[in-house]
């Protein structure tokens, strides 16, 4: 009864009504223009990106801590399925290396040899044997290393001699390294026996994440190498939140226009919702009135935003196309999340902005309004 | 005198103010981001780059390219870097390959936290302070960086944070090694090179006197006797720049594996030859001198030969100039972005804004309806009740515009704080003085068209008119 009712007080009010509906159209089809454009743009450059064929699936899956270290036992949960082909645990220290007089910092990983020559494709046998080292070229050009010399590497208790078995380029960050068997690091750092840092894992075909989406461990996380996927997902949130912060500059604008058009229908509707209030009709359903008179024109705004945010921006693209200012190829793209989001915001912003405006009258007594 | 009632005229007040935040915020919101996307894809300043890449960032160019601009140019302070997209935390930014003794002669920072990486720093990284807060990384920690290109990572000790005051803030610095490994380059490649030098020495102009393989130099060479030589020419094959210093004499660099090197010039039909020796693989000084004994001979064409050397790069393929016109240029051609376009759309947006002040005005003067009309019973002239209008519709609308001033400026700091960024650099809002002057005076001119239109609708009509409408009107709404 109150919606009909509601309409009918809407049509009495238009000296009022159409102004605000107005703005409210107008700021609707802002909303909605703009994120039409965005959308425009990141389909571009998602299209873009399969078109130049930048790769979005990885070969390897790395699996890390969000501490420091993780135990070896770790790797008894690693999913095994047909597409993995290797699985390296390996343990990276820092350590200070000296030879004669010279010491530098240097990075030492600690692998198991015979799947880390896999995986690197670095021939680095018998690591556990003895107690021997592979060292990078760029870290033995540091430090002046070649075959068969002894460097010393600080331990937790005393130092502990190794040879230099070999000395590899790889073209990577492995040439500033030291490469070291497992075990021997342990002896190295008696503290981390049974730690790790990672686990590379090399998959036989290119899959995201395969066998891996429901792997979890706590304080475990799962990295796979496309990181052109999570680029373009952070690029995307980043834009996103940049115009989200622009929607809400603008809904506090469509706020303000429904509370000033809460307060405007209140004061019109003084005396019917007295007479109304005096002929036994409860407060929560005068204000259900006011709210409904608010949400009609709202939704009618939401509406007409809507429609004219479509046709102007195509029209508003064409024209820019025409002066040469925006590309023949960029076409506003509208999703039923980006109307939904825009819908959202609207009816949650003209309710805000309708209730504070309404909550005035529920303060008020009758006797106060009739007088 | 109060024609207006304050709780009218504090609706105009109110909707000024929020108006004029909206426009000057959104103004500056698309401004701020596009400046920061430029950032982002411009590697910053004055770059020497490859100029067949796209943008900067994707720009390859040789080492060798450092050589030819500290000898031949003498450029004194540059900066050779990699810059490589990469993910920390599913966070997208910048990591920025730099030589660290070159990168702290040419950058001013300050050291936050920490220390700045060292020559042999390959599995260390420094954090710029806004991407330690954006990552939420502590000195000390380890990260894994995902190259977004390739199907590597790196995995690095966080060494440091520093502070530039720029946009390198948002990035992360490591090694040039590092950097070429997470961007798939080779151990000779480089991204850009950034200097620090007069413009016009990186313009075209400033290149004009320097020469690549298979072009011609022509020396001008005036003899003792005061006569003028003519067609004096150095053919220049396989160099890497030659650069004529002066009319009478150029320097020639050229890059050779070490060896015994014959070079043979001709002047005159007479044959010379000298034999120069390279050490160690780098650059090889010749400096071509018109020996005086020349001067006799009539010379026609000096050719000077280097056997089996390779080009390493063509001066026609590097370009110079500021970062950010370049990518500003590259947003024009490739995506129809400029700064013009995203004015246009805010201001579209802001007409739209602006109609809110407007028929709030509008609005507010039309309730004063009666107010008008006994004014002008009482004796008011037009003029004198225009004026009386027009000076309190002046004062809200000055009022709701300060007020909606202080507002942006609060809302820009809150926004501020927010670190809302675009392909990963920091969209920071920085009040523009026109932006600000245009929204208050485009706000002042809707409001006093608003009041105008609506006084001219009232002041239409005859003083009785008025009344009686007025009245009529009071009556209708309390019935």
């Amino acid at each position: 009864m109150l919606v009909p009712l509601a309409f009918k007080a809407i049509l009495s009010k238009n000296g009022h009504v159409v102004p605000a509906l107005l703005i409210i159209t107008i700021l609707v089809a802002e909303l909605t223009a703009v994120g039409a454009i965005a959308n425009a743009y990141m389909d571009k450059v998602v299209k873009t990106v399969e078109y130049v064929g930048l790769n979005l699936r990885s070969n390897f899956i790395l699996i890390t801590s969000s501490g420091e270290f993780m135990d070896y036992s770790t790797l008894e949960g690693v999913p095994l399925n047909a597409d993995v082909a290797i699985i390296s645990p390996e343990l990276l220290i820092n350590s200070i290396v000296t030879l004669g007089n010279k010491s530098v910092e240097a990075r030492i990983r600690c692998v198991e040899p015979e799947v880390f020559s896999k995986v690197a494709g670095i021939e680095v046998k018998g690591l556990n044997d003895d107690y021997v080292v592979y060292i990078g070229r760029a870290l033995a050009d540091a430090l002046n290393l070649s075959q068969g010399r002894t460097v010393w590497f600080t331990s937790e208790n005393e130092p502990l001699r190794f040879s230099v078995k070999g000395v590899f380029k790889t073209q990577t960050p492995l040439d500033g390294e030291v490469l070291m068997g497992l075990e021997k690091a342990w002896m190295l750092r008696p503290k981390l026996k049974g730690k790790i840092s990672l686990i590379r894992i090399l998959v036989k075909k290119p899959y995201d994440y395969v066998g891996f989406e429901n792997f979890e461990v706590k304080g475990l996380k799962v990295l796979c190498g496309s990181g052109l996927r999570s680029a373009l997902n952070d690029l995307a949130e980043q834009t996103y939140r940049l115009i989200d912060v622009w929607r809400v500059i603008i809904c506090v604008l469509i706020l303000t226009t429904a509370y000033v058009l809460g307060l405007r229908l209140i004061e019109e509707s003084k005396w019917e919702c007295t007479l109304l209030r005096a002929l036994g009709l409860s407060k929560n359903s005068v204000v259900k009135l006011i709210v409904y008179e608010l949400l009609l024109i709202c939704i009618l705004g939401l509406t007409l935003g809507l429609a004219l945010g479509v046709s102007g921006v195509y029209v508003a693209c064409m024209l820019l196309k025409i002066v040469g200012l925006l590309e023949a190829g960029v076409r506003p793209l509208y999703t039923v999340e980006l109307i939904l989001k825009t819908s959202a915001y609207v009816i949650a912003s003209t309710t805000f902005g309708g209730f504070v405006a309404v909550a005035k009258i529920l303060k008020k007594p009758i006797a106060l309004y009739v007088r | 005198m109060k024609v207006i009632p304050w709780r009218r005229l504090i609706l105009i007040v109110l909707v000024t103010s929020i108006t004029c935040t909206s426009f000057t915020l959104t103004f500056q919101l698309f401004l701020s981001a596009y400046d920061a996307l430029v950032h982002g894809l411009s590697g910053g300043g004055l770059i020497v780059w490859d100029e067949k890449a796209r943008t900067p960032i994707t720009s390859v160019i040789r080492c060798e390219v450092v050589d030819f601009l500290k000898n031949v140019l003498r450029v004194e302070s540059l900066s050779p870097e990699v810059l490589a997209p990469c993910i920390i935390n599913g966070r997208m930014l910048m990591a920025r390959g730099v030589d660290p003794n070159l990168f702290s002669s040419f950058e001013e920072f300050k050291v936050v936290e920490g220390r700045m990486l060292e020559p042999y720093d390959f599995h260390k990284v420094v954090l710029g302070v806004r991407a330690m807060k954006r990552l939420n990384l502590h000195l000390g920690e380890r990260v894994t960086v995902l190259s977004v290109l390739r199907d590597v990572w790196a995995t690095l000790d966080v060494v440091g944070v520093i502070s530039t005051d720029s946009y390198i803030d948002d990035e992360i610095i490591v090694l040039t090694d590092v950097a070429r490994w997470l961007r798939g380059l080779k151990n000779e490649e480089l991204t850009i090179v950034r200097v620090s030098t007069n413009l016009s020495l990186l313009s075209p102009e400033g290149f004009k006197g320097v020469v690549a393989e298979g072009e011609v130099v022509k020396f001008e060479v005036t003899f003792p006797n005061g006569t003028k030589a003519e067609h004096v020419e150095i053919r220049v094959e396989d160099m890497v720049s030659v650069k004529a210093l002066t009319d009478e004499w150029g320097i020639a660099y050229l890059r050779l594996p070490p060896g015994s090197y014959d070079v043979e010039f001709y002047l005159g039909g007479r044959r010379f030859k000298e034999t120069y020796r390279v050490t160690v693989s780098g650059s090889l000084k010749i400096d071509v001198k018109l020996n005086p004994e020349f001067a006799e001979a009539s010379s026609e064409q000096l050719s000077l030969r280097t056997p089996d050397t390779k080009m390493l790069f063509k001066m026609s393929e590097l370009s110079a100039g500021r970062a950010e016109e370049l990518v500003k240029r590259l947003f024009e051609s490739e995506l129809g972005l400029t700064e013009d376009t995203l004015k246009i759309l805010s201001a579209l947006t802001s007409i739209f804004t602006l109609t809110l002040s407007y028929y709030v005005t509008y609005t507010v003067v039309s309730n004063c309806k009666l107010d008008v009309a006994l004014l002008r019973a009482l004796g008011s002239s037009k003029r004198k009740t225009l004026s009386l209008m027009v000076s309190t519709l002046l004062k809200a609308s000055v009022l709701g515009i300060a007020s909606g001033l202080g507002l942006t400026m609060l809302t820009v700091y809150f926004i501020n704080g927010l670190n809302i960024t675009i392909i990963g650099y920091s969209v920071t809002i920085t009040l523009n003085a026109y932006v600000l002057t245009a929204a208050s005076l485009s706000l002042l001119i809707c409001n006093l068209a608003g009041g105008l239109k609506a006084l001219k609708d009232i002041l239409g009509k005859t003083i009785a008119e008025s009344l009686q409408s007025a009245l009529f009107q009071q009556e209708a709404e309390h019935t």
